[in-house]
């Protein structure tokens, strides 16, 4: 059985993140492991041996403690894969570490989104994000999770992205009633979005829209789509989940998965030439 | 619920006469309607084109199926120098309307009818920029908003609003508050977006806890909620970018930050400027 790695805090976007991260490991059939890290402050890092022991001790068992509230605050039903893993240290390294022994499918984080873009470009940017091995869920807000829309542009192997998101899905005890959208998102400066014909089926995302189908998941709505990323992230709003991969940091489309307030979740591809 | 309804004969009456209708009907709010009149009518009646404006204000609270319905021969009988209440028979509603007007200072009359009647908020309208203003008194609504004891709703042009856009900064949230948001994103089939204010140290935790038990509330009741955060220092901007589509709502707490960032003169800017109505929340 699967099993995904959940970062979590007491604070509002984890709240958020873990209620989200419940209805995508049900529906995945996954596990859900937690992890909180206890960063202690540069000034409290003192002492060795026993004392320095007693110490960590104590700030883990403040930190399950932490964590323990969180789950029993948001009563989420799904199945975890055993208690959650405090450690104390620096995040970025325990959470890394975590991931390369634990052989996770799924990493999840919460994060509240800002007015600034630039804010969650640094956020991919930390090291825990770019040396990730699995695939990154990024939880801003809580969505249905019965709504999926792949975000596509000439840089996503879309093909792949399908594959690998259906890989996620393939221990589900049953295939979840979700709506599938293919939105191929073409940057335009525009008054109001354009929506343009999809008739010529030698387009790629006519072979995603296939083998969404030949897999099972039925016929999805399929989009292509001009604009500026501000018109397409209000027009994405009404949708649930977004799927893509993780954008080179100046395309259109990184703006995109910045500013859209869904959550989104991101496979790692073989970098294509973004247009900037 | 209570609310009080300000209103004189120009079109933003109109406006924040039909947003305050369809919040009464939908949630059985006891309501005054109060109209305004220059106090340069004297002791004499009140205008006919006063009098003719509460009528059709009347009529959007007393629709046959409304629980306002039924407000029949009705009649303005002189209660002082300077005001009036209205009688009419056959209100077979659940809710009773009441109806007065003042003469005099607008200002000065609506908050005095407010300390008399302690409403939840006051529902005002809002001229466009160059429009006739209340009475001739300027900015009254941001001077309401700024010293009502009670929440303020500024009605602005009849636009549905996407947005409904709540800003907190602080703890203290109360029930009446969250009716009121609930009504207005229901209203207007709006989505709801709670933002929390950060300050240089970020999110203080017990506004993050305010905003999940917010959420949570809302969530619960079928409303599609998003939160955001947003730095105090960009907060202004913020809420003139949102006010152009969206119904901005502030929390103006007695400890809130946002009475720093927001000061009378920025509050005033914020609600001459809006494209869209604004929700003063206390």
């Amino acid at each position: 059985m699967g099993k995904s790695l959940i970062y979590l805090n007491e604070d509002l976007a984890s709240s958020i993140a873990l209620r989200f991260a419940a209805q995508i490991v049900k529906q995945t059939g996954m596990k859900l492991q937690t992890i909180h890290v206890e960063e202690p402050e540069k000034e409290e890092q003192a002492g060795t041996g026993w004392v320095r022991r007693t110490w960590e001790q104590g700030l883990i068992e403040a930190g399950r403690d932490s964590v323990q509230r969180l789950l029993k605050t948001e009563k989420v039903d799904c199945s975890f894969a055993g208690e959650a893993k405090v450690v104390v240290g620096d995040p970025e390294t325990a959470i890394m570490e975590e991931l390369l022994h634990g052989i996770y499918d799924l990493y999840i984080e919460g994060y509240l989104n800002t007015p600034h873009s630039q804010d969650f470009h640094d956020l991919l940017a930390t090291r825990r994000l770019r040396h990730m091995s699995c695939p990154v869920l990024i939880v801003k807000n809580l969505v249905p999770s019965n709504r999926v829309l792949f975000l596509l542009s000439e840089a996503v192997d879309s093909t792949q992205l399908i594959q690998d998101f259906t890989q996620l899905f393939s221990q589900a005890p049953e295939r979840p009633p979700i709506e599938v959208t293919l939105f191929d998102y073409r940057f335009m400066e525009t008054e109001t979005l354009r929506f343009l014909d999809n008739g010529n089926s030698a387009s790629p995302i006519h072979d995603a829209e296939k083998l969404l189908m030949e897999k099972g998941w039925g016929e999805p709505e399929v989009l292509i789509v001009q604009g500026t990323p501000e018109q397409a992230a209000h027009y994405l709003k009404d949708y649930g989940l977004v799927v893509s991969s993780y954008p080179t940091r100046t395309s259109p489309r990184a703006e995109l998965i910045a500013l859209i307030p869904n959550p989104v979740l991101l496979f790692k591809q073989a970098v294509q030439p973004e247009k900037e | 619920m209570k609310i009080l309804l300000a209103a004189d004969i120009e079109n933003y009456s109109y406006v924040a006469a039909q947003e305050a209708a369809r919040f009464a009907v939908n949630t059985w709010a006891d309501v005054t309607l109060l109209g305004l009149e220059h106090a340069d009518k004297g002791t004499h009646e009140i205008s006919q084109r006063l009098a003719k404006a509460l009528n059709t204000y009347i009529e959007f609270f007393t629709a046959p199926s409304s629980p306002f319905a039924g407000f029949d021969d009705r009649s303005l009988v002189k209660q002082g120098d300077k005001t009036w209440e209205m009688t009419a028979s056959g209100q077979e509603g659940r809710k009773k309307l009441r109806v007065l007007v003042r003469r005099g200072d607008a200002l000065e009359n609506i908050l005095a009818q407010t300390w008399e009647d302690e409403p939840d908020f006051i529902v005002v309208g809002g001229a466009v920029a160059g429009k006739p203003e209340w009475l001739g008194e300027i900015n009254l609504p941001q001077k309401l908003a700024s010293t009502a004891p009670c929440s303020v709703l500024v009605v602005k042009e009849k636009k549905d609003p996407e947005t409904v856009v709540c800003c907190l900064d602080h703890d203290h949230v109360s029930q009446e508050s969250l009716e009121i948001i609930n009504q207005l994103v229901t209203q207007h089939r709006a989505q709801l977006k709670v933002v929390g204010i950060a300050d240089g140290k970020g999110l203080a935790g017990k506004v993050e806890a305010k905003m999940n038990e917010v959420l949570r509330y809302y969530t619960e009741r079928g409303i599609r909620s998003w939160v955001e955060l947003v730095k105090s220092e960009d907060l202004s901007q913020f809420a003139r970018n949102a006010s152009a589509s969206s119904l901005i709502g502030l929390w103006l707490g007695k400890q809130s930050l946002l009475k720093k960032i927001f000061s009378k003169r920025m509050l005033e800017q914020l609600i001459g400027e809006a494209g869209s109505s604004v929700l003063i929340l206390k």
